[in-house]
């Protein structure tokens, strides 16, 4: 199931280029980074969250290096969405300075990846983009159902995703039905 | 052609049937055709506008299980197309043409491989649409619905059928209701065929057709009823006028009858007198002079009554000719004993050259001796002193031929054609010369004519003489000569101081003095014991006391006529005379003048003017019959 899933993913970036011969995490993310693409496409911001018709999609990693990559170069295989380039950034929360430079980093962007390897930075960049039109996306377990809005899980072999649809509608975010149809639906305990 | 005579259809109703049910067939065929098309074209659209609307929904919501790779999703939306059941197969594939998920009605049928171009295809059966799969103007990937089309083929057919089946009945019904309504529109027609047949086979133009309507065949028919009126009205002046001529053709002959009977009834006592004072005149030449003189003038008087007679009758195709066997040869002799006896000239003579083993001919005997008589007596007026007169008879192929030849005045080149003319004489002061109407040779041209021969004749001109010739057919079964009875001539040879009536019994009965008293003086002169009666109530009294051996009556007398006289005696007990022989004496010469005569019940009938030894030998005949 994996390769094939895999396949088809990769299938809808027509450019990407593949490794010769990639890790299992490597593939891993390239298919994360495929589906922070998809939802790019399948979710409407207010239109005064960019400053000109032609203004990127602004897609904020948090978590390691190699993560930001792989997902910046997935983003460039699939070039223009709705006639927007995707700009891929990498913030770091190590540091309390890191977290200041962070903090606008993460305000000013449409979507925030928390990658795995920062799962202790959640709560934190949680935090930071509360209020803000801004889709929140982890690949940690539970996320959606503790204040994050998109949650990528894998479960039986393939990859999926949970959403908590009241988090999106809270922060004035549109996410498409057909893909809220995909997702398991979970829901904060507030 | 044998198709075309078989479906030929004869009746006009039949025809108009045929056109209007034609006419129908034609639109409802063309309408049917188009209604069909029409549907057929909805239809197909329908099901085409359908299917992509129902295959766009699926591409809209195979976008995000595509890019997310949830094929159990993806195999879900797919199968919604389960509502459509003439969809056999989608397929979801992504950008770069492998298949990402399927639904496949019939598990068993081989999946395809995306083989169509976007839009849509169609092969054999089936429609192929092929759709873009795409979220927000961006492809994703495209999705491939097969589509049975034989289900819509089948609706097609169907609606076709209904179609047809109703355009059948609405045929049928058409042509129900179109002879009904030809028999309707005909009805009138065929009455007028029906009335017109009718008045030409019964002639009764007294019909009319009956008028059904106020249309074109409604005037139709007052025209023809107009026309039926005048032809009726014609058929009654045609029948009256015919009927008119009739009557004046039927008081023509009967003046004819009455003017032979008047103007030849006083020729019989002239004749007889004259007769008598040539026997008693002894030898005074001047009364024998007289009697001659009066004798030829009334012969020639009688002559002419008979020649217009005659006439008058061959123009009105009344003449009877009594048709037998004769012996020309027998004929001629006759006519030439005739002439002799009657006018011969002195100076004059006759030659005759008669070819022997001539074949009997067929004709009215006495008709032929007429006219061989009247060419004979043509000859002889027209010859002077001393001249010959040269009768030839041969036969000349299927004809004999009667050649008569003189050398007297001849006739004028330019009157030659008009010779057998009417009333035609060569010179009108010719005619004071040597007399007659000029109706001799018209007659003996006719009767010739009527047996089938022709009369010619040739002259070298004026001084030349000249020659007839008549020419008689031959009849075909006859072809061998007569053997001529010898001396058959029928008048009684009386010898001198011989009375062949002596001691017989003879009532006269006729109204006329004169003539009546002749017959009592010839009949006495001949033995008779004669008695005499005026009328036919003073015969039926003299048969009271005492009948008579012969009875010799008149026929046109007043009252009581000859016919009836004799019913009257035939009537009688045989004792009373009821079978007395009798002759019937008249001035109406007609041959049914005679047969009505015989019929009545007398033996024998003479013919006004008659001569005494004819006269004498009929009474005698009667009371022996041959």
């Amino acid at each position: 199931m994996w390769p094939w899933a895999l396949l088809a993913l990769l299938a809808c970036l027509p450019a990407i280029a593949l490794p010769a011969s990639p890790s299992t995490d490597a593939r891993l993310l390239q298919v994360e980074g495929a589906f922070l693409v998809n939802f790019l496409r399948y979710t409407d911001w207010p239109p005064q969250r960019f400053a000109a018709s032609s203004a990127p999609y602004v897609v904020t990693v948090v978590g390691s290096q190699d993560a930001a990559d792989a997902v910046a170069a997935v983003a460039a295989a699939a070039g223009d969405i709705r006639g927007r380039h995707v700009l891929v950034r990498r913030a770091s929360m190590a540091t309390a300075a890191d977290r200041a430079a962070a903090s606008d980093l993460l305000r000013g962007s449409h979507l925030v990846f928390v990658e795995s390897s920062a799962r202790a930075d959640v709560d934190a960049v949680l935090d930071i983009v509360r209020g803000l039109p801004i889709l929140t996306v982890a690949d940690i377990p539970g996320f959606a159902a503790s204040g994050g809005m998109l949650g990528l899980v894998q479960s039986r072999s393939r990859l999926g995703f949970e959403a908590d649809p009241a988090a999106i509608h809270d922060a004035g975010l549109l996410v498409s039905a057909k893909v809220l149809k995909l997702a398991t639906l979970r829901g904060a305990a507030r | 052609m044998i198709a075309r005579r078989r479906f030929a259809v004869r009746s006009f109703a039949g025809r108009i049937t045929w056109l209007v049910t034609l006419t129908g067939a034609f639109a409802i065929v063309a309408v049917s055709l188009a209604l069909a098309t029409i549907n057929s074209r909805d239809l197909r659209r329908n099901a085409l506008d359908s299917l992509q609307a129902q295959a766009a929904i699926v591409a809209l919501n195979s976008g995000a299980p595509l890019v997310f790779g949830d094929r159990a999703n993806a195999t879900e939306v797919l199968a919604s197309l389960r509502a459509m059941p003439s969809v056999t197969s989608a397929t979801l594939f992504a950008l770069d043409g492998t298949a990402f998920a399927r639904y496949l009605r019939d598990p068993m049928v081989v999946p395809e491989p995306l083989a169509y171009p976007p839009g849509i295809s169609v092969r054999d059966r089936d429609i192929v649409s092929v759709i873009s799969v795409q979220e927000k103007g961006q492809p994703l990937g495209r999705l491939q619905v097969t589509y049975d089309a034989s289900g819509l083929h089948q609706q097609l057919w169907g609606s076709i059928a209904i179609a047809a089946v109703v355009s059948l009945a609405a045929l049928g019904l058409m042509f129900l209701a179109a002879q009904r309504a030809t028999r309707v529109v005909i009805a009138p027609l065929a009455g007028l065929t029906r009335t017109a047949q009718r008045v030409s086979e019964t002639r009764d133009y007294g019909l009319r057709a009956r008028k059904f309507s106020d249309d074109e065949i409604g005037a139709f028919t007052d025209t023809f009823n107009e026309m039926l009126t005048q032809i009726q009205q014609q058929d009654v002046d045609l029948k009256a006028s015919r009927a008119e001529a009739e009557s004046a053709s039927r008081m023509k002959d009967e003046f004819l009858a009455t003017l032979s009977h008047e103007l030849r009834t006083p020729m019989t006592p002239i004749l007889g007198w004259a007769q008598i004072l040539q026997r008693i005149a002894l030898g005074n030449p001047r009364i024998l002079q007289a009697a001659d003189v009066i004798e030829r003038n009334a012969l020639a008087q009688t002559r002419i009554i008979d020649d217009l007679l005659d006439m008058s009758r061959i123009m009105s195709g009344k003449i009877g000719l009594e048709m037998a066997s004769f012996d020309i040869a027998a004929t001629l002799k006759a006519a030439i004993e005739t002439v002799r006896g009657v006018a011969e000239p002195p100076g004059i003579s006759i030659d005759v050259g008669i070819q022997p083993d001539l074949p009997p001919l067929t004709g009215d005997r006495l008709r032929i001796e007429q006219v061989l008589w009247n060419l004979l007596s043509n000859a002889i007026k027209f010859s002077s002193d001393g001249s010959r007169i040269r009768v030839d008879v041969r036969r000349d192929g299927n004809s004999v031929e009667v050649a008569v030849a003189d050398n007297g005045k001849g006739i004028a080149t330019e009157f030659l054609p008009h010779v057998f003319e009417r009333f035609r004489q060569a010179d009108s002061s010719v005619t004071r010369v040597h007399g007659g109407l000029g109706l001799g040779l018209a007659i003996a041209q006719q009767i010739v004519e009527l047996h089938g021969g022709s009369v010619g004749v040739s002259s070298d001109g004026l001084g030349q003489g000249a020659t007839f010739v008549v020419r008689l057919p031959i009849p075909r079964h006859a072809s061998a000569p007569v053997h001529k009875p010898d001396a058959q001539g029928g008048s009684v040879v009386r010898a001198p101081g011989e009375l062949p009536l002596a001691g017989l019994q003879v009532l006269v009965v006729d109204d006329e003095n004169d003539a009546r008293e002749w017959l009592v003086r010839v009949l006495t002169d001949a033995g008779a014991d004669v008695r005499s009666a005026r009328s036919a109530a003073e015969a039926l009294e003299v048969f009271d006391h005492a009948p008579p051996d012969v009875l010799l009556s008149d026929i046109g007398m007043p009252e009581v006529d000859g016919y009836a006289l004799i019913r009257r005696i035939r009537a009688l007990p045989e004792a009373r005379g009821g079978q007395t022989p009798a002759v019937a004496l008249t001035a109406f010469a007609r041959a049914d003048d005679r047969q009505r005569a015989l019929h009545a019940g007398y033996q024998l009938h003479i013919g006004k003017p008659v001569d005494e030894d004819e006269l004498i030998a009929a009474v005698a005949s009667a009371l022996h019959p041959l």
